[in-house]
Order: C-alpha cells, then structure tokens, then sequence
C-alpha cells in the first residue's frame, strides 16, 4: 500500500484554532470540554479542556491509561452525565447531547453485552425500538436482518446465555445499530473478548460499518484495535484527562487484518506509546 | 440450566451407551433404587421408631409410635383434616397479603430515596419486632378471628420479599439502563422493561424464604388465639397430654410448609427459567 501509510500528528492546541470553523459533514464536536465529579471540596475534575471533532462515516478511538476520563467523555457525549457536572460545548449532529439522545441519534455498546437475559436474542435487538418514544420511522432492516448483518443468522430464538461472548457482543452491537444512530459510541466493546476473537470482531465491526453510514467512537485499551479500526487516534494523559495527541490512520479501507503486521502499524504504534509513556 | 444440559450434548456419551445395552436393566433398578432410596431411609426409621417404642415400653405421652400415630389421625380425621385446611387458608392469605404489600413497598423504595429514607428505620423496627409479642396485641385489637392470624402470618413473609424484591429492582446493570435511556425510554418503561423481569428471579427466591415463613405466622397466631386450624389444635392436644396427636398435627404443619415451598421453587422454575438466585 503505497503512501498510504502516512502519520500526521497535530497537536491538540493547533487544532483548537480551527474549531471555530464547523465543517457541515461534522458528527461530534467537543469545544473546550470540562467534566467535574462531585461537588465542593470533594470536586474531582475527570476531564479538561478536551477539543475533539468526529466526521460523518468516521471511526475515532481515544486511548489512555486507567482512569483517565475516557469512558467519561464518551457518557458525556452520550448524554448520560448530569448536564451540571459538564463544562464546555459537545455538539452531536448540532443539538446537545441530551436533545441527541432523545432524538435516538446515539447508540452506545458497552464492554459487557449487557442483554436481558430474560428475552431471546430477538427480542433484545427489538427492544429499543419497543421503548422508544416518540420515533415514528421505521428502520430500514429488521430484527432478523439485522441480526444476518452482524453473522446471527437463525439465532433469533436463543437466549443470551447459550451464546458465546463474542456472540453477545454481535447482538449488543445488533441492538445498537437497530436505531439506526447516526454516532455509535463504544467503551471498550471488545475488552471482555479472547484475542483470537477480538481480531475476528475488528474485521467484522468493519465490514458492518461499511453497510451503515455511523460515525463512531471508540474507547479501547488496544492500541492494535485503536489503529486498526480508526481514522484518528485521540491519545489522553490522565488527571486530568486531557488530549496529548491526535494521530491521524490513513490506511485505505477495506482493512485487512494483516495490515496488523505491516511495519507502518509498528510505527504508528510506537508513536502512539511513546506519546503515553510522556503523557502519564 | 447450562450444567443440565451438557451431558446430553457432549459427544462422547451416546457410543459409550450404545456398548453397553444387557446393563440397561440392571441400569434401570439402579435408577429406581436412586430415585426411591431417602424414601427408603425414612421408611426405616419410622420401622426403627416402632420398635424401639415397643421394645423398650416407652410411655405413649412421651414417645407415642407411629401406629398410634396413624390410630390418632384415622380417629380424628375430620377434625385434622378441617385444621389443615384453616392454616392453608389462613397461611396463603398472609402471604398473598406479603406479596402485594412487599412488592409494592419495594418498587416504592425502588423509585423514590426520599420514601426509602422516611420508612426505611420503621420497617426495621417491624421487622425486629417478635411477632409472638405482637400476636396476642393483635388478638386484643381484632378479636379472635382469621385477621390477627393473617397479620401474623404476613409478619413473617412480607420482609424477605421486601429485601429482595427491592434489591433486584436496584441491582440492574446501569449499562443496561443505559441502553434504554439511549432509546429515550421513560422511567416507566425501564421499570416495566427492565427492573421487573430482573426483579423477578430475586422475588422468586424471596418465596423460599417467605412462604415456609408465612406457614410458621399463622401457626403462630393460630396457637395465641383461634378457634381452628393446627395451631390451635395443638394447643389443645398438649393441654391434654395427647402426643400421639400433636405430632400429627405437627406433621400435617409441615406438610403445608413443604407444599408451599416446592410449589414455589416449581413456579420458580417455570416463570424465571433464565436465571436462578442462589441463596
């Protein structure tokens, strides 16, 4: 893949001074993002100062240490946080969050499949659709379709618990994608998965990705997941949580998986690890 | 469910079967023996039970033997068979009682801290308290009829459906909740969608707890102040130094209470059959 494997790094002030200019294609858009826990004394700021942007059929990962606000930044653009502990301007498709979130704009997969055990495989995918209020379109693709897409043909009738984790994570992401989000948000989808797995369920989430236009977000642990996947790497340093650095992917797509092992992925990686070691 | 299912999934079982067919029969017996060996330890001992009364000559009012047991029963039938009935009444209406009161209580909890914070310490006050020390004041209020007896009995259910209900209608994932705030679902739908059905195995689990409990109440009552059921009859009985009776009447007790408990573990397995609470 020649000149493909180009690495541009922008440092996160230098970014901050185009963000005035909003680009029309532009999913997310995180102005100078503050997030606090608690209140008074015991006030704890998470996250400061975050400038981030995420295009339209864009996939972006944020890396970081333990603990350094990441699956709090995604809440926040989720709108699941309390609006008094956010600071700063998170704009989803142009509205707030929480407008977002009720427009059913947002999906989010966690890293358990969290489904109800209680219901069959098709009945979790249906179940947003069924609680969702006020949502007059129809989706474009069925339960079962749906589950086709993400390779669960025939398994409408199980139940979560005679699935394997990586099963459950394909009918998480089924479920997620049932509303038909314009972002999809994911902390650390694949964290709970066995390697072999998870190298499965990269190639798989790009494959259901380039059937949709979602954007999507990604926290993960990995950087060979966080490169893989994504368009741009957000690399976080930890209390607070702020962005170090930005690294751009500019692998052509459709990804292979044995992009992995390209020198170009090595390099990108050991730029990604570098910036943590100093970003602590 | 897993565990049960996988011998008859694994591969290597059905050959193994197939070799053996002429220990099929001796199979068979051995399957038998399984099913039907504690009932064979019981019979035992109450075989072992008669003839130690017989042998050793003990006093009927101390000792009685099963065959005067069964003497006792077969003469007071109607009379035993009318208490059982009473106590079964008295015993599912506490408990019905319990369960509508404890659900309704714990989903009130569920919903609302400020309820949670206001009638959590009276609750505990309640749950503390004897309930042989408020049976006879419940006789003094309500005179000696069917309510205290109920109230007794739905004393003793109604906290660990309470407990439990209220922790499974708190114990939700909040991813999962998560998930449904994302589908902009109301608070309703998410306790309609979500907290109930993961209330339920808990509530279920709660009954192995509360229905026996709900039994021991209304004997209770029964035993302070009634006119019928085996609580009452017990009384009676004991006052008259027939022991042969008051350990039928104390068997036929258990009876109810193991009757309400497997068919509470039965309901249990049919409305619930994703997971069980283990205790």
């Amino acid at each position: 893949m020649p000149g493909a494997s180009q690495i541009t790094v922008s440092r996160a002030e230098s970014s901050t001074g185009s963000s005035a200019v909003a680009r029309s294609d532009e999913r997310v858009r995180l102005q100078d993002v503050c997030i606090v826990h608690g209140r008074g004394d015991q006030a704890v700021v998470a996250v400061e100062g975050v400038d981030m942007h995420v295009g339209a059929r864009e996939i972006v990962s944020i890396v970081g240490h333990s603990g350094c606000g990441k699956s709090t930044l995604l809440r926040a653009i989720a709108g699941l946080l309390p609006n008094a502990s956010v600071q700063g301007r998170i704009s989803v498709m142009g509205r707030s969050p929480d407008e977002a979130r009720r427009s059913g704009l947002i999906s989010m997969v966690f890293q358990e499949s969290v489904l109800a055990p209680w219901r069959t495989v098709e009945r979790n995918v249906t179940l947003p659709l069924e609680v969702a209020r006020g949502r007059t379109r129809t989706p474009r693709r069925t339960a079962s379709e749906q589950l086709e897409l993400v390779g669960l043909k025939g398994y409408e009738k199980r139940y979560p618990k005679q699935l394997s984790g990586g099963q459950r994570q394909r009918v998480s992401l089924a479920r997620a994608l049932m509303m038909e989000p314009e972002v999809l948000l994911m902390d650390e989808p694949f964290g709970a998965l066995d390697e072999i797995t998870r190298d499965e369920m990269h190639s798989e989430l790009l494959r259901i990705w380039e059937t949709t236009h979602v954007s999507i977000v990604l926290v993960t642990h990995s950087l060979a997941e966080a490169i893989f996947l994504s368009d741009r790497v957000v690399v976080m340093s930890s209390h607070p949580g702020r962005v170090a650095d930005t690294i751009e992917v500019d692998f052509p797509r459709p990804r292979r998986t044995d992009l992995k092992d390209s020198p170009e992925f090595s390099r990108i990686a050991h730029r990604i690890r570098v910036s943590l070691e100093h970003n602590r | 469910m897993t565990t049960a299912a996988a011998p008859t999934t694994s591969v290597a079982e059905p050959p193994v079967r197939a070799e053996i067919p002429p220990a099929a029969r001796a199979g068979l017996l051995l399957r038998v023996f399984r099913i039907t060996r504690s009932w064979l330890v019981l019979g035992s001992a109450v075989v072992l039970w008669q003839v130690v009364v017989e042998v050793f000559g003990i006093a009927p009012y101390i000792l009685p033997a099963p065959s005067e047991m069964i003497a006792s029963f077969a003469d007071n039938a109607g009379l035993f068979l009318d208490g059982l009935l009473m106590t079964t009444l008295m015993s599912l209406g506490g408990f019905g009682v319990a369960l509508v009161v404890g659900v309704a209580l714990a989903v009130l909890m569920a919903r609302s801290a400020l309820f949670e914070e206001l009638v959590y310490p009276f609750l505990n006050i309640v749950r503390v308290m004897p309930t042989v020390a408020v049976a006879p004041l419940l006789i003094i209020w309500f005179g000696r009829n069917a309510l205290p007896i109920i109230i007794c009995s739905f004393l003793i259910a109604v906290f660990p459906i309470l407990v439990d209900v209220a922790h499974g209608l708190t114990s939700v994932d909040e991813d999962l909740v998560s998930v449904m705030k994302l589908a902009n679902a109301s608070e309703l739908s998410i306790l309609l969608h979500v907290r109930i059905p993961n209330a339920l195995p808990y509530l279920f689990s709660s009954f192995r707890v509360a229905a026996p409990g709900a039994v021991v109440g209304a004997l209770l009552g029964e035993f302070i102040g009634a006119r019928r059921g085996l609580g009452y009859l017990i009384t009676v009985y004991s006052a008259q130094l027939n022991t042969a009776a008051v350990f039928v009447l104390a068997l036929l007790s258990c009876l109810v209470g193991i009757v309400f408990f497997n068919v509470c573990v039965w309901l249990e397995r049919i409305v619930v059959p994703w997971r069980t609470v283990v205790r």
